[in-house]
């Protein structure tokens, strides 16, 4: 094993590798940023320029992109509360509060280096893990499925805080939005009104659009200023106060990242789920809660540990089984194959070196997407100081096209409308949007494993099985625990009083 | 009752879930089991909130709709807004003009939409960003036409010769 891996390090860095690997990484980090584009369209984007290229070269490309979208994504969530792609709908929760108070470089350098660590560990956890992936893929099945977007939206009453009541009522409209559209479990078609395109469902990125970044935009314009209401710090002093809150938190860093690696590496699941659990658990396991949601930077780190270490989880059934872990990683399938490499068990032993090409792009691109970001990101932190009446018509032109650039279909543009009349509604009345995102990202996968492990196991098929039962209980406890806690607190006052 | 605009939305979340709901019993016994799950407490959810939201002497009955951070300890998350008080301003403290603009601003999204729609998104986007600047942000002329050029640049650049996404 040790030979195999420094022959494909000795082969890695042959050049031209590293110049396609920095490619990849500065395309990917470009599809990150724009919101409604993300890792599977630039693995698509990508994939003809592959014909006839030397599997290494291209492969290098290809990973690296998708290793530097994450962190992209989550500038523009800092920056301007526009996430650019739908796993950084987590990161804008404390990351935009920061960029207020003029503290962007320190979330950016936060961010960075959080996902940069996240995404080694990934790829670590996907090194060790390849020889006996294919038991821990085979131990999960629907009611694991199920179990694990029921924790995902449990956090809703974890997030919820402070408006509990409105928080489940949106949370519930989240999951029945979620229902609307083709249900492929029983097929038949839900709450679509005779209207063809809500076959596909809401779509989350246009959907994540309207609910935050319109509504955002339209609020920086009416109350005019910039985005940063402070002076903006973007000193590399700052920029290392975000790096040293990855170690002053390692403990919750660590966590999460290996929250993200798990639900990688369950087929299916993916980044929505990994940076609202992460965020969920960032929330609970705090002991001062009162800063999250107005710029904890600890709401910076959980999610991007989470979802730059998923990455490495995703890989594991992807290679070694040929199942797909998430969208780009079922492009990443196609690819493969255009380049003549049949993912699956025989890959491990005829084509070591492919996997171990993709562990050192899946590294090298973090790294390099995450020094780039250290050095420059503070640079893009200057976009904060422009007046927001300049500013504003560029970001809802920006929203619009990256509601279009999604999937090339414009009703969706008409949809992030939609979503962006109701967010900036539930904003003006005081609903928390973020119950509706969580429910609305993983209310798919809780119905369809709840239909599958119903018919295919009966009612005991959720906790008939180890894992299942744990993650069950897991879901039980964060549910229960928040109330006790208030309960507990309710008698400790009236003794008190 | 006090129809207020939070009395409003209370009441278009009732009237959607109920339609959902009764839309759902339409549906095979597969298909509406999870709507019904999660759809007719959400109703039930929801009318109470209207009732507490309409009705302020039923608030001390309904204080369960008030109820705070049950793991906060003193702290409170909500979306984005630095502070509590902020947040807390809601309806009553946004000032109505501020309303008032951003009805506005959605009118200018509309626009938007309807020239993206219309016209080839290379007209369009310089068309709606040159004329807002103008019109609603009260930039100068010029400034209005370098931002609304440049950005056209950079969109030209980026989806019509790298993407070659078109509209």
């Amino acid at each position: 094993m040790e030979h195999d891996i420094m022959s494909a390090l000795a082969a890695f860095f042959q050049w031209p590798s590293p110049l396609f690997l920095i490619l990849g990484t500065l395309l990917g980090a470009l599809f990150g940023i724009l919101p409604g584009l993300g890792g599977a369209q630039v693995v698509a984007l990508l994939t003809p320029l592959t014909y006839g290229m030397e599997p290494r070269l291209a492969i290098a490309m290809i990973v690296g992109a998708m290793g530097a979208v994450p962190f992209g994504g989550s500038i523009p969530a800092i920056l301007i509360n526009t996430p650019g792609t739908g796993v950084s709908s987590a990161t804008l929760l404390d990351g935009f509060p920061l960029t207020r108070q003029g503290k962007a470089g320190v979330a950016l350098g936060a961010s960075a280096t959080s996902s940069c660590l996240g995404g080694i560990f990934g790829a670590l956890v996907l090194l060790i893990l390849i020889p006996i992936g294919q038991q821990v893929v085979m131990a999960f099945s629907f009611p694991e499925m199920f179990w694990m977007a029921a924790i995902g939206v449990s956090i809703i009453i974890v997030v919820s805080q402070g408006a509990l009541w409105k928080g489940i009522i949106v949370g519930g409209l989240g999951l029945m939005l979620s229902a609307v559209g083709f249900d492929p479990v029983n097929s038949s078609i839900r709450f679509t009104f005779g209207i063809t395109y809500l076959w596909d469902g809401i779509k989350i990125v246009p959907a994540v659009i309207g609910l935050f970044a319109i509504p955002e935009a339209i609020e920086l314009f009416t109350k005019g200023g910039s985005v940063a209401r402070g002076k903006v710090e973007t000193s590399m002093s700052d920029v290392w106060l975000g790096i040293k809150s990855i170690f002053k938190n390692f403990g919750l860093f660590l966590r999460c990242s290996v929250i993200g690696t798990i639900i990688g590496i369950i087929p299916g699941v993916g980044g929505g789920v990994a940076c609202w659990v992460a965020y969920g658990h960032a929330v609970q396991s705090a002991k001062d809660k009162s800063k999250f949601g107005k710029g904890d930077v600890r709401g910076v780190v959980a999610p991007e540990a989470a979802v730059c270490a998923k990455d490495g989880g995703a890989l594991v059934p992807t290679v070694a089984f040929g199942i797909p872990g998430s969208v780009e990683m079922a492009v990443l399938l196609g690819t493969l194959m255009v380049l003549g490499i049949t993912p699956g068990p025989r890959l491990i032993i005829e084509h070591v070196d492919v996997v171990y090409t993709m562990i050192f792009a899946l590294i090298a691109s973090n790294v390099i997407i995450s020094l780039l970001g250290i050095f420059f990101g503070r640079y893009l932190a200057r976009i904060t100081t422009i007046p927001t009446k300049i500013l504003s018509p560029i970001i809802f032109v920006f929203c619009l096209l990256g509601a279009y650039a999604t999937s090339g279909l414009f009703p969706d543009v008409i949809l992030a409308l939609v979503f962006g009349i109701l967010g900036y509604t539930m904003k003006i009345f005081d609903f928390s949007r973020i119950p509706l995102v969580i429910s609305l990202v993983l209310g798919r996968l809780l119905q369809s494993s709840f239909q599958q492990t119903l018919q295919s196991k009966g009612w005991l098929g959720f906790i008939n099985r180890p894992i299942a039962l744990v993650l069950c209980i897991a879901t039980l406890i964060i549910l229960i625990m928040p109330l006790w806690k208030s309960y507990r607190q309710k008698g400790k006052g009236v003794v008190a009083g | 009752m006090k129809l207020t605009g939070k009395v409003v939305f209370d009441g278009v979340l009732v009237l959607i879930f109920a339609v959902m709901v009764v839309m759902s019993f339409g549906y095979n016994s597969q298909a509406r089991l999870v709507p019904l799950i999660v759809g007719i407490p959400s109703l039930v959810m929801s009318i109470v909130q209207l009732l507490a939201d309409g009705f302020p002497s039923l608030q001390t009955k309904l204080s369960i709709t008030q109820q705070r951070g049950v793991s906060a300890s003193g702290g409170y998350l909500y979306d984005h807004d630095e502070d509590r008080e902020t947040m807390k301003e809601s309806t009553e403290d946004i000032k109505k003009t501020e309303i008032k603009r951003a009805v506005r601003v959605f009118g200018w999204l509309i626009l938007l939409t309807i020239l993206l729609s219309v016209l080839n998104y290379n007209i369009g986007i310089p068309v709606f960003i040159f004329l807002f600047m103008l019109l609603e942000s009260r930039v100068k002329l010029l400034t209005s036409l370098l931002v609304a050029a440049g950005t056209e640049g950079f969109i030209y650049l980026l989806f019509g010769m790298l993407l070659k996404v078109t509209f």
